[in-house]
């Protein structure tokens, strides 16, 4: 099963290894609900919906 | 309520007692140091799984050298004394033979906080990352230890031992 940054890597295709760890935070806080986007603050690219991470 | 030694800049040495068991030393009505000063040490000794590739993740921490006032519980050091802290942590992968970058970092009430330093290579004997730094607490604030990291491509894991993955953390003062 996808994770969730590859999941975000198909649906924004031009997003590099790069991009999370600097303008897209992807987190998990270990409480069992699984990873979430904390923080989207890329320039161009926008935040996808959650259609598009189905 | 607490017993207070007061070096007042009016009065000179100020002296409150009650029966708390607590006791301040302050300057001119601010307290510097404090009798209650919480102190912790964890580590990951049971192997964590779900960490995702790029993923900031919390750490897991399920063993404590100790823990002073008992203020560290489910990986988090709630200290409920405000202060400064300093604090310091570990984050290792096993043995890698693979491009793989790991970083670790404190985080301060849900938000990174402090980074440690990254560990990025074509391959590594047990790469780790690891910092220190000191930050202010307020009586409510939490700490937690989080890792992001990718090994291969993929997803990571953690090493587990009281020398890989740690965290720690001690009263400076007020």
């Amino acid at each position: 099963m996808a994770t969730l940054v590859e999941k975000i890597k198909s649906a924004r295709p031009n997003l590099t290894d790069i991009d999370f760890a600097t303008t897209i935070i992807v987190q998990n806080d270990s409480d069992g609900k699984g990873d979430y986007i904390k923080e989207w603050k890329h320039p161009s690219e926008t935040r996808p919906t959650a259609e598009e991470l189905e | 309520m607490t017993v207070k030694i007061n070096a007042d800049t009016s009065d000179g040495l100020k002296f409150v007692s009650d029966t708390s068991g607590i006791v301040e030393i302050q300057n001119n009505g601010t307290t510097i140091i404090t009798s209650q000063q919480p102190a912790f040490s964890a580590y990951q000794s049971s192997a964590q799984s779900g960490i995702s590739s790029q993923t900031w993740t919390k750490v897991t921490l399920t063993t404590e050298n100790f823990d002073t006032d008992s203020k560290f519980a489910s990986s988090r050091f709630t200290p409920t004394v405000a202060g400064y802290y300093q604090l310091s942590g570990a984050v290792q992968t096993p043995s890698v033979t693979a491009a793989h970058f790991i970083c670790g970092a404190i985080y301060k009430n849900g938000t990174s906080a402090f980074q440690f330093t990254l560990s990025n290579a074509a391959s590594a004997f047990y790469p780790i990352s690891t910092g220190s730094t000191v930050l202010y607490l307020d009586s409510n604030d939490y700490v937690e230890l989080y890792v992001f990291g990718n090994v291969g491509g993929g997803d990571i894991t953690l090493q587990t031992g009281v020398a890989a993955t740690n965290f720690e953390g001690a009263y400076l003062r007020s």
